[in-house]
C-alpha cells in the first residue's frame, strides 16, 4: 500500500468500508431510477429519435439535404466529427496516462470517462460514414484485401491518404478503448453477479462477467494488462488526434497546413474531453448520489487539467497567428486575418473567448473548487471547442479565387443530426449509468486505506498498522534487546513508535517486515520483543534488564 | 477431497495469513479477493505473468506485417505515385506509412494481448465463475488450501491455522457444490501450533477488574481486552482509544462498529472509584458514545 | 512509559562534498574546453585576413555548391527567394565555426538548466510526492541558469556587434531596400527580428527565469529549517505562474534564438520541439547525477522505484520528442512546400545527412527499445548506457539545429567541437555539483518527504 502524505485531501468521504463501497456503487443497478433520471432520459431519448430520423432522411435522400457546397466541401459534418473525436480523448487519457502517473483520483472517474469515450467515438464515426453518401458501401474502406478488381488487377485503398490513416486510427482507438474498458469492467460485473438475487439479473451479469474468479494469478494478469494497455493507449491517444489533424495539415491549404497541428489538436482534444467529463461527472455525482466518491477535489483536479490544456491551446493559437505573419506568405497571413475579421469573425470570437479566456478563471482557487462555475465553464469550453473546429474548417470558405467564395448555411437536417447525436450520446450514457458499475469498484477499494477519509483521520485503523502518533510521543525502541537503530526505523515504518504498540503486535508481523528487507535481517528473531516492550511500557526496567541478560540478542533460549 | 477455505475480512490480514501458512510449511493453493492485493503472489509463490512479452511479440508482428503489406500494395502490386510520394522505395516513402504502421502495431499488440489474457484467465461469455464464495467479489478474501497438496497436515491443523490467523469463517467445498461449514468452536485446538506462529504469552495478573462496567463494553469485548493484556481499569484508562480500536478491528468486522473513544475516560473514573460520577456520565451518554 | 525520544525513520543528514577526483575531473574537462576554444579562435583568426574578399568568395562558393545539387537548386529557385537564400548560405569558415560552437554549447546547457526549473515547477504544481527526494538535484541543475546565461550573452553581444554572422537578419543590409543584399522576406519580419525585440525578450525572460530559480531555491533552503505547509502552498502558486510564463517564453525564445538563424524558414511546431529537446536532455542529466551520487553512497532514500520513475520519464519524453520531430518532418515532407522544405534539404540530403538521420535514430530507437522493459528502467547500467547516448544525441540535435542553418555545406567537425562540448560540460558539472554541495541532499521538512521516502511502485 502506498504511503500518503497527511496534507493530501481524502478522495473517499464518509464512513466507508469495502462493503459500503460495493453497496454505494451497485445501488443504481439494483435500485429504481429517480425522477431526475427519467426527466433527463426522456428528453435525451426524444432528441435522439429526432436525430435518428434526420440520419435516416439523409441516407434515404442523399447528402444533398445538407448545406455543404463546392466551396465548403467539408463543413458541418467534419466539424462534428472532430468535435466528437476530441471529446472521446479524455476517457482513454484518464484511464491510461493518469494510471501511468499513479493519480489516485482517476479511480473515481475513469470508468465513466471511458464509457464517454466509447459513446463519443461512436457518434464521431457516424459523420464520415454518412458523408460517404452510399453508406452501404462503407465496408470498401475496410476491405484492403484486394477483393475488388477491374481489368488491370486488384483495387487498393490509398495508404498515403490521411483519410485512410484516420480510418485505421479511429477504429484502432475505438476497439482498444473498448477492450480496455471491458477488461476493467469484468471484475465489477462479477461483483454485481454475486450480489444479484433476481434470476434474470443474475443470468445477465453472469454472462457479462465472463466467469471472473478473482484469484491471485487473474489479478496479476489484470494488473499487468492494465499497465501494458495504458502504455499502449497513451501514444495511441496522441496518434489518433494527430492523425485527425493530419486530415488538414498534410494539405497545402493556408490555415490548415501548419506543423503545430498534431500536438495542438491533441491538447485541444484533451481540453474538450475533460470539459465533457466534467459536465457528466457533475451531473452523475448528483443524480447517482456519489458525492462521497466524486469529491470537490476531483473536480478541482479536472479543472487544473482544463486550464493547463486550455493554456496549451492558447499558446498554439498565438503561435499560429504569429507564424502566419512571420512567414511572410500572403495566403497564410490572409487565412488568419480572414478568420478574425472575415464573415465568420463571430465564430472566431467564440473560440478565443471560450477556449483561451474563460478557463483562466480556474487560476483562482475558489473558482476551481466551485461546482457551479466548473459546470458553466465545462459547457462554455465545449461550445468553444466546437467553434474552434468550425473556424478551422471555414478557412476554405474563402480560398484563392474570390469568385469561388461562398458562405455555409446549415440546413435543418444538419442541425438535427448534430443535436441528435448529442441526444443519442446522453441516452446511451444514461442507460449505462443505470446498468453498469459507474465507478471502478476494484480500483476504488485499493485506495480506500490510503485515501479514504475515515482511514486518514484515524476513525478506522488498519487492523495491522496502528495509527501513527506524533514523533514526540515515540519511545526509544532500541532499549529492547535485539532492536538497533535500523530495525527501530523499520518498526516506525510499520507505524510502531511506542512500547505499548510493540507490546500489542504479533511478532510474526515484525518478522514479515524484517524478511522483506533482505537477508541481513533474517537472523533477527522478534519473538520476545512484545514481552520486552510490555515490561518497558510498564516501567519494569529492572525486570527487563534481568531478562535481557538471560536473553542472547533478544532470542529466547 | 474437498478444498478448505478460510474467509478473511481484510487484505492485509489475508496476506499475513498466507505468509504464516507458507511459513508453517503449508501449500496455499490460491487467494480470492475483490481487488488485487499487492505482493501476495510473492508470498504464495505464484510467478508474475509474461503477458507483456506476448504484447511485444504481437506488436512487433503487427509492425512488420503493416509496413510490408503497405509497401507491397503501394510499390509492388499496384504501383502508384500519389502526390509525388516515392512509394517504390520503402525508405523514401516510409513517412507516409508510419501512421498506419503505428496504429496496426498498437491494434495487434493490444488485441493479441487481450485475447491471450482472456484465454489464460479462462474468461469468456458463458464461462463459469470459480470463486468459492460470492462474498469474495465484495469485501471478503478467501484463502484456499487443498489437503491433497498438504498430506503432512491433518485437517484440524489446517483449520487451526485458519483460526489462529484471523479467518472468521471456515468451510470446505468442491467447485459447484454447497460449502460444508467447519464450526469454529467444534474442533480440538490441542494440536501442534504451526511452526513459526508465536502468540505472545501474556502473564495473567491476579487482579482483574470487571471491565463490563464501562458503558460500551460487553462480555465479549471484555474477553478481547483481557486477551490483549488490559485487565484493570487503570490499564484501560492509560490506553489510547486508537490502540483499543486496533484490538477491536483485529477481532473482526462486527467489532468495528464499537467506538472506544470514551472508554479510557470512563475507566479513569472507575479506577478512582468515582462511581456516582460514572453513572451520571453513562446516563447522559447512551451506548458510551461521546 | 519509557524515555521519550524522537526517532527518525531514516538518516536525512546527507551532505555531498564536492572535491577530490570529481573536481579534478571537471577541471580537466574545462582545460580540454579551453584548448579547443583556443584552437577555434586561432582558426577564426587565420581565416579572417582579407575579410572583404571572403564575403564575396563565400557567396560565390556556396552559390556554386548549391546549384550543383539539383534538388537544392529546384527549391531555391522558387519565387523571389533565390538572391537571399544564396547570400544567407555562408561557408563554415573559422569565425563562424567558433561562434556556432559557442552558441550550440551555451544554448544546450542553458536549455538543460531551464528545463530543470520547468520540471521542478511541474512537480510543485502537480503536487507530486515521489520526486521530493530528488528536488535538490533539480535545484542544482537549475542553478546553472545564471552562469549559463553568460556565454549565451557573449554570443549574442558578438552577434549584435557583427563579430559573427550567425543571425543573418542582424545584418542591416538585408533590411535596407537600397542595398544589393536587400531581402524582402527578412525585411518583412523586421518588427520581430530586430535588436530591440531580441534583447528585450531575452533579458526579460532570462531575468524571470533567474528570479524564479532564486525564489524556489530560497524557499527550499528555508524548508530545511522550517516545517509546515506554508512554503509548500506558495511554491504551488508560484509554480503555476511559472509554468504559464515558461509556456510562452520558451516558444518565443526558441523563435528568436534558434529559428531565426534559418531566417526564412518557419514552423509553428518549432517552439515545442525545442522545448521537448531540452526537457529530455535535462532528465538525462538528472538520471546520470542521481546514479553517480548513489554510487558514491549518497541518497540512500532514493530507491529503485524512484530510479524507475525517472527512467519512465526519460522513456516517455524521448518518445514525445520523437513524436514532435516526426510531426514536423512528416507534415513538411508530405506537403512539400518550397519555403518549408529548405530546412530539411541541407540536413536530409546534404552533407549532414548521416549525422541527421543517425541523431534521430539514436534519440528515438535507443530509449524506445532499451527502456521499454521495466527492469531496464531500474538498471543503473542500462540507464547510464542509454543516458550517455541520448545526451550526446541531443547535443547533436542542438548542433544540427544551428550549424546547417549557418553553413549549408562545407562544415567541419573535429576535435574542437567535441573538446568545446566537454569544456562546457565541465563548467556545467562544476556549477551543478557545487550547488549540490551547498545544502543537504534532501529537503528536510517538505510535507511530501515521508511519502517520497516510502515510495514503492
Amino acid at each position: 500500500m502506498h504511503k500518503e502524505s497527511d496534507i493530501r485531501q481524502p478522495l473517499i468521504f464518509g464512513d466507508k468500508s469495502y462493503k459500503q463501497i460495493t453497496d454505494d456503487v451497485v445501488k443504481p443497478v439494483f435500485g429504481k431510477a429517480n425522477k431526475y433520471w427519467w426527466i433527463v432520459f426522456s428528453l435525451s431519448a426524444i432528441i435522439a429519435v429526432w436525430g435518428v430520423g434526420c440520419i435516416a432522411y439523409t441516407i434515404g435522400t442523399g447528402i444533398g439535404v445538407w448545406g455543404l457546397n463546392s466551396t465548403v466541401g467539408w463543413a458541418w459534418d467534419i466539424t462534428n466529427f472532430v468535435w466528437w473525436v476530441g471529446i472521446g480523448h479524455a476517457g482513454t487519457l484518464i484511464s491510461a496516462v493518469l494510471l501511468l502517473f499513479r493519480q489516485k483520483w482517476r479511480m473515481a472517474i475513469n470508468r465513466s470517462a471511458e464509457a464517454m469515450t466509447i459513446f463519443a467515438v461512436m457518434m464521431a464515426g457516424l459523420f464520415p460514414l454518412m458523408h460517404m453518401g452510399r453508406i452501404w458501401n462503407a465496408h470498401w474502406i475496410m476491405m484492403p484485401f484486394g477483393i475488388f478488381k477491374n481489368q488491370f488487377g486488384t483495387l487498393w485503398v490509398n495508404f498515403n491518404s490521411p483519410l485512410l490513416w484516420d480510418v485505421f486510427a479511429i477504429s484502432t482507438y475505438f476497439s482498444v478503448s473498448l477492450v480496455f474498458w471491458y477488461i476493467g469492467l469484468i471484475p465489477d460485473f462479477a461483483t454485481i453477479r454475486d450480489r444479484a438475487v433476481k434470476p434474470l439479473q443474475k443470468k445477465i451479469y453472469s454472462i457479462l462477467s465472463w466467469g471472473w474468479t478473482g484469484n491471485i494469478k487473474a489479478w496479476v494478469r489484470f494488473e499487468e494488462i492494465s499497465l501494458v494497455l495504458a502504455g499502449l493507449a497513451t501514444p495511441l491517444v496522441f496518434s489518433v488526434h494527430s492523425i485527425v489533424s493530419m486530415d488538414f495539415a498534410t494539405s497545402v491549404i493556408p490555415g490548415w497546413h501548419t506543423t503545430i497541428f498534431p500536438p495542438y489538436f491533441v491538447a485541444g482534444a484533451v481540453f474538450s474531453g475533460f470539459a465533457m467529463v466534467q459536465t457528466l461527472m457533475l451531473t452523475a455525482r448528483k443524480v447517482l448520489n456519489l458525492e462521497d466518491y466524486i469529491t470537490v477535489k476531483h473536480h478541482e483536479y479536472m479543472n487544473i487539467v482544463i486550464v493547463i490544456t486550455g493554456s496549451m491551446v492558447g499558446v498554439a493559437y498565438l503561435s499560429e497567428l504569429f507564424i502566419a505573419w512571420y512567414s511572410g506568405v500572403e495566403y497564410e497571413t490572409y487565412a488568419f486575418l480572414n478568420r478574425a475579421r472575415g464573415p465568420y469573425w463571430w465564430a472566431y470570437l467564440f473560440m478565443m473567448s471560450c477556449n483561451v479566456i474563460s478557463p483562466l478563471i480556474f487560476f483562482i482557487k475558489k473558482a476551481r473548487r466551485s461546482l457551479i462555475i466548473s459546470f458553466i465553464i465545462s459547457i462554455v469550453v465545449n461550445i468553444g471547442m466546437w467553434f474552434e473546429r468550425f473556424v478551422i474548417i471555414m478557412s476554405t470558405a474563402r480560398d484563392y479565387l474570390p469568385s469561388n467564395w461562398d458562405m455555409f448555411h446549415p440546413t435543418f437536417v444538419d442541425i438535427g443530426i448534430f443535436i441528435g447525436t448529442i441526444g443519442i450520446f446522453f441516452t446511451l450514457f444514461l442507460l449505462y449509468a443505470r446498468t453498469f458499475p459507474v465507478l471502478a469498484l476494484n480500483e476504488l477499494k485499493t485506495i480506500l486505506k490510503s485515501s479514504g477519509n475515515n482511514y486518514k483521520n484515524g476513525t478506522v485503523i488498519n487492523p495491522l498498522i496502528a495509527s501513527k502518533p506524533a514523533y514526540a510521543n515515540s519511545d526509544d525502541l532500541t532499549k529492547i534487546e535485539g532492536i538497533g537503530p535500523v530495525i527501530s526505523g523499520l518498526l516506525n515504518e510499520m507505524g510502531i513508535y511506542t512500547f505499548k504498540q510493540l507490546s500489542l503486535i504479533d511478532p510474526i508481523n515484525i518478522k514479515l517486515k524484517l524478511d522483506s528487507q533482505g537477508s541481513r535481517f533474517r537472523t533477527h528473531e522478534p519473538k520476545t520483543w512484545p514481552n520486552q516492550a510490555k515490561m518497558a511500557n510498564e516501567q519494569r526496567w529492572d525486570e527487563l534488564k534481568k531478562w535481557q541478560d538471560e536473553l542472547n540478542g533478544g532470542k529466547a533460549n | 477431497m474437498k478444498k478448505i477455505y478460510g474467509l478473511y475480512n481484510d487484505d492485509e490480514v489475508v496476506s499475513l495469513a498466507a505468509k504464516q501458512a507458507v511459513d508453517s510449511g503449508l501449500k496455499v493453493s490460491d487467494v480470492y479477493s475483490p481487488f488485487p492485493i499487492h505482493g501476495i503472489e510473492k508470498i504464495v509463490g505464484i510467478a508474475w505473468t509474461r503477458l507483456a512479452i506476448c504484447a511485444f511479440i504481437f506488436g512487433l508482428s503487427g509492425l512488420i506485417i503493416g509496413i510490408s503489406f503497405m509497401w507491397w500494395v503501394m510499390g509492388i502490386d499496384w504501383p502508384m505515385i500519389i502526390g509525388g510520394k516515392p512509394n517504390f522505395s520503402l525508405i523514401e516513402g516510409l513517412p507516409a506509412y508510419i501512421p498506419i504502421a503505428f496504429e496496426f502495431t498498437v491494434l495487434c499488440a493490444a488485441h493479441g494481448m487481450a485475447i491471450t489474457y482472456f484465454i489464460r484467465n479462462w474468461t469468456f461469455p458463458g464461462a463459469v465463475a470459480r470463486n468459492p464464495d460470492p462474498r469474495t467479489t465484495d469485501d471478503c478474501f478467501a484463502m484456499e488450501i487443498d489437503p491433497i497438496y498438504n498430506q503432512n497436515f491433518t485437517k484440524n491443523q489446517i483449520i487451526d491455522l485458519f483460526k489462529t490467523t484471523g479467518a472468521f469463517e471456515i468451510f470446505e467445498k468442491n467447485l459447484g457444490e454447497e460449502p460444508t461449514h467447519l464450526n469454529l468452536n467444534n474442533f480440538s485446538s490441542s494440536n501442534v501450533q504451526p511452526a513459526n506462529v508465536i502468540i505472545p504469552a501474556i502473564t495473567e495478573p491476579t487482579v482483574k477488574d470487571a471491565l463490563v462496567k464501562i458503558e460500551g463494553i460487553g462480555p465479549k469485548i471484555q474477553e478481547l481486552l483481557y486477551g490483549a493484556g488490559i485487565f484493570t481499569f487503570k490499564q484501560l484508562s492509560e490506553s489510547k482509544s486508537s490502540d483499543i480500536l486496533v484490538i477491536l478491528t483485529a477481532a473482526g468486522p462486527r467489532y468495528r462498529v464499537h467506538d472506544p473513544a470514551s472508554w479510557p475516560q470512563q475507566a479513569a473514573l472507575a479506577f478512582e472509584n468515582k462511581w456516582d460520577e460514572l453513572n451520571k456520565w453513562q446516563d447522559e451518554h447512551k451506548g458510551g458514545k461521546l | 512509559m519509557g524515555d521519550s525520544h524522537t526517532t527518525t525513520v531514516m538518516n536525512l543528514e546527507d551532505k555531498f562534498v564536492f572535491g577530490g577526483k570529481l573536481k579534478t575531473f571537471t577541471f580537466i574537462l574545462m582545460a580540454i574546453g579551453v584548448i579547443s576554444l583556443v584552437a577555434l579562435v586561432f582558426g577564426a583568426m587565420s581565416d579572417n585576413h582579407g575579410e572583404n574578399d571572403a564575403h564575396q568568395s563565400k557567396t560565390e562558393l556556396s552559390a556554386n555548391h548549391e546549384s550543383s545539387d539539383p534538388r537544392v537548386a529546384h527549391t531555391e529557385s522558387h519565387g523571389s527567394h533565390v538572391a537571399h537564400e544564396v547570400s544567407e548560405s555562408t561557408h563554415h569558415d573559422g569565425s563562424t565555426r567558433l561562434w556556432t560552437n559557442l552558441l550550440i554549447n551555451s544554448f544546450f546547457f542553458f536549455g538543460i538548466a531551464i528545463a530543470a526549473l520547468f520540471f521542478m515547477s511541474i512537480q510543485y504544481a502537480a503536487e507530486a510526492g515521489w520526486s521530493t527526494v530528488l528536488k535538490r538535484i533539480m535545484e542544482a541543475i537549475s542553478s546553472y541558469i545564471i552562469p549559463g546565461a553568460i556565454p549565451l550573452a557573449i554570443v549574442f553581444i558578438a552577434a549584435s556587434l557583427h563579430w559573427n554572422h550567425i543571425y543573418h537578419w542582424m545584418d542591416p543590409d538585408v533590411m535596407d531596400p537600397t542595398s544589393e543584399h536587400y531581402d524582402r522576406l527578412i525585411a518583412g519580419k523586421k518588427p520581430f527580428l530586430n535588436q530591440y525585440v531580441f534583447w528585450g525578450f531575452s533579458i526579460f525572460f532570462v531575468g524571470l527565469y533567474i528570479f524564479f530559480q532564486r525564489m524556489f531555491r530560497t524557499r527550499s533552503l528555508q524548508e530545511d529549517k522550517e516545517a509546515g505547509t506554508k512554503l509548500h502552498m506558495s511554491n504551488f502558486a508560484s509554480a503555476a505562474g511559472f509554468l504559464v510564463i515558461f509556456g510562452y517564453s520558451s516558444v518565443v525564445l526558441s523563435w528568436l534564438w534558434i529559428m531565426s538563424i534559418d531566417t526564412h524558414w518557419f514552423s509553428t511546431l518549432f517552439g515545442w520541439y525545442i522545448f521537448s529537446g531540452i526537457w529530455i536532455s535535462c532528465l538525462t542529466a538528472m538520471i546520470l547525477i542521481v546514479l553517480y551520487l548513489k554510487r558514491n553512497g549518497h541518497m540512500p532514500y532514493v530507491n529503485s522505484s524512484h530510479i524507475q520513475d525517472l527512467g519512465k520519464w526519460m522513456f516517455a519524453i524521448s518518445i514525445l520528442w520523437s513524436y514532435l520531430w516526426f510531426s514536423q518532418f512528416m507534415l513538411i515532407w508530405y506537403a512539400n512546400i518550397p519555403e518549408e522544405v529548405t530546412y530539411y534539404i541541407p540536413r536530409l540530403f546534404g552533407e549532414y545527412k548521416s549525422l541527421f538521420i543517425g541523431m534521430f535514430l539514436v534519440n528515438f530507437i535507443f530509449p524506445t527499445l532499451l527502456l521499454m522493459d521495466s527492469a531496464n528502467k531500474r538498471s543503473p547500467f542500462w540507464l547510464t548506457f542509454v543516458g550517455i547516448f541520448i545526451f550526446l544525441g541531443h547535443w547533436m540535435d542542438a548542433y544540427l539545429l544551428i550549424t546547417p542553418a549557418v553553413a549549408k555545406s562545407g562544415f567541419e567537425f573535429g576535435f574542437q567541437e567535441i573538446g568545446l562540448m566537454l569544456g562546457f560540460l565541465g563548467v556545467f558539472m562544476f556549477f551543478v555539483f557545487r550547488s549540490l554541495s551547498k545544502a543537504n541532499l534532501v529537503v528536510k521538512n517538505n510535507p511530501y518527504l515521508d511519502e517520497s521516502i516510502n515510495f514503492h511502485l
